[in-house]
C-alpha cells in the first residue's frame, strides 16, 4: 500500500492526494493546519491498522529539512515502514515564501485601496501578534524544584536566589540582549530602579519587598523585576527572547500567578515555549495537579504545536545512575505525566547546578569548585573505569543530527562539554530550534493565513465589485432607456399638441377685401356711372376711361405697396402667433423662416383700356332736330314770323352696352380675379409660413430627440468608460495580488 | 331700361354654364340693370333655369360698417363670394338701390384727341420742310 501526502511546509496544509483509504484521507484532513511532525507518528499507527501491519510506503511531498530529519528519525528502526520524501523544500525556498508573505502584507498595509484596506482590517491584530519579535519563555515550576537554578544556568549567572525556603514573590523577566556587555537589573513599580552592581542582592531585596504587606495590602502591587543582558551560546535568531521567572501557580499569596501561568499555556497567539520544571521527589504530591491538568488540556484539545511545552527534569544529578538507569528515571516521569493525560511529553534531564557552576567556575568557592569536579566525575564517562556517565545527551528529546552537533561541541571547550554533559546544551538547542523551526514557522503560518485571508477577501471583493459594476450599469442603462423613452413620448405629445394648435388657426382673408374696398368702390362707381346712361358722348367717355384706368393703376399701386406690406405684416403676425401658442412646448428660432414674396406682378395683368380703341364702341347716330327759321313768306318775314323746321344731325356716340361688354366687364372680371388671386396667394403664403413653422417644430423635435439619444449614448459611453476604468482598477489590483506568491 | 337679355356676358356664361363667372356677372348685372328688381329677378330666374347655378343657404357674415351704404354694399359683395345666398343677393340689390341707383354723376367732357389731326399736322409739317428744302435748292 502506498499513501501520498502533499504537504505545505509553510501553511501546514495537506492537499488532497489519491489515497486508497478514505479513513486515512480523513485523518490527513483532520490534521490540516498542524505541522506534520505533530501528527505523523500517530498517523503511521493508523496506517498500520489499515494495512494490518503489512509493509507500506508513505510518500510525503513538500517537507522542509527539519521535518524530513524529524520524521526519518522517528522510523529509523522500523523496517516495515518505508517513508519517501519528494520535492523537499530547502531553506532558501522557505525564505522566499516568507518574503512573499512579508511583501504582500507590507503591500496591503501601504495600500490606499479601500478593498485592500477593508480586507486587511480584520487581520491587523493577528498580523501584529505574529510579527512580534518577542518570544517569552515562561519557566513554571513547583515550589523548590530548582527553577531559579535552571534560570541561572540558562543565563550563565548566579543572579536568582536559590534559597529553597523562599518563594518567588513577583515575576522576573530575563531579557536576552547580546548587545549589552553586562547585565542590568530593574525593579519597576510606579518608578523604575536600575542597577548593574550586585544584581543578586538587588533582586533578593526587591523580592522581599514584593512580599511586604501594609495593612494586609501589597506594598508594591505592581512590582515587576527585570534583568537584561547577554547570554552566551544562545542563538535567538534576531528574536527578543525573554525568560519569565513566574512565581508559580501554587503560590497562595499570589493567586493571579495561576491565571498568568495558564495564560501562557493557552496563548495561541504568541505560542510561548513553556519550560516546566519537574521535581520527581514531589511527583507524589498533588501540588502540580491543576497546572498539569491545564497542560494536558493544551496537549489534547489544542491544535497548536505541543512541542512548545517542555518538561525539565532538573535535579537529575540527585539520581544514582548506578542504581537506577536514566531510562527508568525518565519512564517514571513519563508515566507520571501520562497519568495526568500528557502523552509524548518532551522531557529534558538536566543538572542545572552543574551547568551553572561550569559557567561561573571562576567565581566559585572552593566548596563549589569541588562540587563542580564531582559533577564532572559523575556526568562525564570514564573509559578507564568503564563508567558511562549520565549520557544525558542520549536521552534529550532532540534529533540525531542535533545530537551530533552537540557531540562536536564537546570537543570545543571544557565549558561546552560541561553544558552538553549537564543536559543544558540540549535544552538550549531545543529552545533555539523552537525559535527557528517552530516559533518562526508558526508565526509565518499565521501570517500566511492572514495574507491568504486578505488575498481571498480581496479577490472575492473584486469579483463582487465586478458583478456590482455590471449590475449598476445594467440598471442605469435600463433606467436611462426608460427615461429616454418617456422623454421622447412627452416630446411627441408636445409636437402633436403644437401641430394641433397651429392648424387650429384659420387664415383671415378679409383684410385683403378691406384693403381693396376703396378701389373696389371706385370701380363700382365707375361701372355705375357708365351704365347709368345707355350712351355717352365721346367727350364724356374719355374722362370715364381715364378714370377707369386710374382706378386700375391705383389698384396696382395699392397691391405693390399697401397690400404687400399688410400681407407681410399679417404673415409675421401669424408667425408670432404660432410662436406664442407653441412657446410652452418648443422654443423656436423663426428668424430665418422665409415669408414668400407676394406676387405683386399679378396686378399688372389688368390692362388699361386703350382710349385710342374707343372707335370700336362708336356709333353714328342720326338725330332729328328742330330749329326756328324765318318764314319764306314776305309778310311773315316782315313781322319776323318764325317757323320751325326739322333737320337731321349725325353724331358719334359711345354705346355703353358695348363698352360694358368689351371693356368694363372684362375689367371687372379681371379685377375680381385679381382679388381672388390675392386671397389665394395669401392663403398659400399663410400655408407656407404655417408649414415652415410646422417644419421648424419637426426639425426642433428631431433635434431634441437626437439630443436625447445623444445624451443617452453619451451618458452610456460615460458609464461604459467609468465602468471600464473601474474594471481596469480591479484587474490591476487582481494582477498586483497575484504577483505575490503567498501560497 | 335695359333688359337682362342685353347683358351679353351673362348670356354667354349661362350658355357656357360657368357658375363661377355667373356668380360674378350676376353682381355686375345689378349695375347693368341699374337695380331694376324686375329685370334682375328675371335674370336670376333665367340663370337658375339655364345653368347649374344655385343659391347657397344663408350664413351671417361680418360687416364692419353698415352706415356707409356704398361700403356696406362693397362688404356684402365680398361676403357674397363666400356665401352666395338669395338673401344676401337681394340685400345687395336693395343696397344698390339705396347707394347707387339714384346717384348723380357729373360727366366731364374732354375733346377726343383726333388721330387724323395729328396726321395732318405731320403731313403739313413734312410738306413745308420739303418745300423749304426745294426752295433752298432753287435759290442755291
Amino acid at each position: 500500500m502506498k499513501v501520498t501526502i502533499r504537504y505545505n511546509t509553510v501553511s501546514f496544509e495537506c492537499n488532497d492526494s489519491e489515497n486508497q483509504s478514505d479513513y486515512l484521507e480523513q485523518i490527513i484532513k483532520d490534521n490540516q493546519g498542524k505541522r506534520i511532525t505533530d501528527w505523523f507518528k500517530a498517523f503511521i499507527e493508523k496506517v498500520k491498522e489499515v494495512t494490518n501491519n503489512e509493509p507500506f510506503t508513505v510518500e510525503i511531498i513538500g517537507c522542509d529539512w527539519y521535518e524530513v530529519g524529524y520524521i526519518k528519525e522517528l522510523f529509523t528502526e522500523e523496517n516495515d515502514v518505508e517513508i519517501k520524501f519528494k520535492e523537499d523544500i530547502d531553506n532558501n525556498e522557505i525564505q522566499t515564501r516568507y518574503k512573499a508573505i512579508d511583501d504582500f502584507l507590507q503591500y496591503a498595509e501601504k495600500s490606499k485601496n479601500d478593498i485592500v484596506k477593508n480586507a486587511l482590517q480584520p487581520n491587523v491584530e493577528n498580523i501584529k501578534n505574529h510579527r512580534s519579535t518577542k518570544i517569552e519563555v515562561p519557566v513554571i515550576a513547583t515550589m523548590s524544584s530548582g527553577k531559579s537554578t535552571l534560570l541561572n544556568a540558562l543565563i550563565g549567572q548566579d543572579f536568582l536566589h536559590e534559597d529553597t525556603g523562599a518563594t518567588t514573590a513577583t515575576t522576573c523577566d530575563i531579557i536576552v540582549n547580546n548587545n549589552l556587555k553586562q547585565f542590568v537589573a530593574r525593579a519597576i513599580d510606579i518608578e523604575a530602579t536600575e542597577t548593574n552592581q550586585n544584581i543578586s542582592e538587588f533582586l533578593k531585596d526587591w523580592n522581599s519587598k514584593a512580599n511586604e504587606n501594609i495593612n494586609e495590602e501589597k506594598k508594591y502591587p505592581r512590582l515587576r523585576l527585570e534583568i537584561e543582558g547577554p547570554i552566551p551560546n544562545l542563538n535567538t535568531s534576531n528574536f527578543n527572547l525573554n525568560f519569565i521567572d513566574t512565581p508559580g501557580p501554587n503560590s497562595s499569596q499570589h493567586s493571579h500567578h495561576k491565571e498568568k501561568t495558564f495564560n501562557y499555556l493557552k496563548d495561541n497567539q504568541n505560542l510561548p515555549i513553556v519550560l516546566y520544571v519537574l521535581d520527581p521527589e514531589k511527583m507524589d504530591s498533588n501540588d502540580d495537579d491543576s497546572t498539569l491538568n491545564e497542560i494536558s488540556k493544551v496537549f489534547s484539545e489544542n491544535n497548536q504545536n505541543i512541542d512548545r511545552v517542555v518538561f525539565v527534569y532538573n535535579k537529575v544529578d540527585r539520581e544514582d545512575i548506578e542504581e537506577k538507569s536514566i531510562v527508568d528515571i525518565l519512564n517514571k516521569v513519563k508515566g507520571f505525566l501520562e497519568k495526568k493525560g500528557i502523552k509524548n511529553a518532551k522531557i529534558f534531564p538536566v543538572s542545572a547546578q552543574y551547568a551553572k557552576f561550569a559557567q561561573i567556575e571562576n567565581n566559585l568557592t572552593n566548596k563549589k569548585k569541588s562540587d563542580l569536579r564531582n559533577y564532572r566525575d559523575n556526568f562525564i564517562h570514564n573509559i578507564d573505569d568503564n563508567y558511562k556517565g549520565y549520557q544525558l545527551l542520549d536521552y534529550a528529546p532532540i534529533t540525531s543530527s542535533q545530537k551530533n552537533i552537540l557531540k562536536e561541541h564537546i570537543k570545543k571547550s571544557i565549558l561546552d562539554a560541561d553544558l552538553v554533559y549537564s543536559g543544558l546544551a540540549a535544552l538550549k538547542m531545543y529552545i533555539e530550534d523552537y525559535i527557528i523551526n517552530h516559533h518562526k514557522k508558526n508565526q509565518y503560518k499565521e501570517l500566511r493565513k492572514s495574507a491568504d485571508n486578505i488575498s481571498v477577501q480581496i479577490e472575492a471583493t473584486i469579483q463582487l465589485e465586478k458583478v456590482r459594476l455590471e449590475e449598476i450599469t445594467e440598471d442605469q442603462k435600463k433606467e436611462k432607456e426608460e427615461n429616454q423613452r418617456k422623454e421622447i413620448e412627452e416630446l411627441k405629445v408636445k409636437k402633436e399638441e403644437a401641430f394641433e394648435d397651429i392648424y387650429k388657426i384659420k387664415v383671415d382673408k378679409k383684410f385683403i377685401e378691406k384693403s381693396s374696398k376703396e378701389v373696389d368702390n371706385k370701380f363700382d362707381n365707375l361701372k355705375n356711372k357708365i351704365l347709368q346712361r345707355k350712351e355717352l358722348s365721346k367727350d364724356e367717355t374719355i374722362p370715364l376711361i381715364k378714370n377707369a384706368n386710374a382706378t386700375i393703376e391705383n389698384l396696382q399701386i395699392s397691391i405693390k405697396t399697401d397690400l404687400i406690406s399688410v400681407m407681410n405684416n399679417k404673415l409675421n403676425e401669424y408667425l408670432e402667433k404660432f410662436k406664442e401658442i407653441t412657446n410652452d412646448k418648443f422654443t423656436l428660432d423663426t428668424n430665418n423662416i422665409e415669408i414668400a414674396a407676394f406676387n405683386a406682378e399679378m396686378g399688372n395683368n389688368i390692362n388699361a383700356i386703350d382710349i385710342n380703341h374707343l372707335h370700336k364702341y362708336q356709333e353714328k347716330k342720326e338725330e332729328t332736330k328742330i330749329r326756328e327759321v324765318e318764314s319764306r313768306w314776305w309778310i311773315k318775314k316782315l313781322i319776323s314770323w318764325t317757323v320751325t323746321e326739322e333737320y337731321k344731325v349725325t353724331k358719334t356716340i359711345i354705346n355703353t352696352n358695348e363698352l360694358y361688354k368689351d371693356a368694363i366687364e372684362p375689367l371687372s372680371k379681371k379685377f375680381t380675379e385679381v382679388l381672388e388671386d390675392y386671397k389665394q396667394n395669401f392663403i398659400e403664403m399663410f400655408v407656407d409660413v404655417r408649414d415652415s413653422f410646422a417644419n421648424r417644430i419637426e426639425i426642433e423635435f428631431e433635434n431634441i430627440k437626437n439630443n436625447v439619444y445623444k445624451d443617452y449614448t453619451s451618458s452610456l459611453s460615460i458609464d461604459k468608460k467609468n465602468k471600464e476604468k473601474e474594471l481596469r482598477k480591479l484587474d490591476n489590483l487582481s494582477n498586483d495580488i497575484s504577483k505575490f506568491k503567498i501560497n | 331700361m335695359r333688359k337682362f337679355t342685353e347683358n351679353q356676358p351673362l348670356l354667354d356664361n349661362v350658355q357656357n354654364n360657368d357658375v363661377k363667372e355667373i356668380k360674378r356677372i350676376l353682381i355686375d348685372n345689378i349695375f347693368f340693370l341699374q337695380g331694376n328688381r324686375y329685370e334682375i329677378n328675371k335674370a336670376i330666374q333665367y340663370v337658375l333655369e339655364n345653368s347649374d347655378f344655385a343659391f347657397e343657404g344663408h350664413k351671417d357674415l361680418e360687416v364692419s360698417d353698415k352706415n356707409n351704404k356704398e361700403g356696406y354694399f362693397s362688404e356684402e359683395k365680398f361676403n357674397l363670394r363666400e356665401n352666395y345666398s338669395k338673401d344676401r343677393y337681394d340685400l345687395l340689390v336693395e343696397l344698390y338701390n339705396e347707394a347707387f341707383a339714384n346717384k348723380e354723376y357729373t360727366y366731364e367732357t374732354e375733346p377726343a384727341t383726333d388721330n387724323n389731326k395729328v396726321a395732318k399736322v405731320v403731313v403739313v409739317g413734312v410738306a413745308v420742310a420739303i418745300a423749304v428744302y426745294v426752295l433752298y435748292k432753287i435759290l442755291d
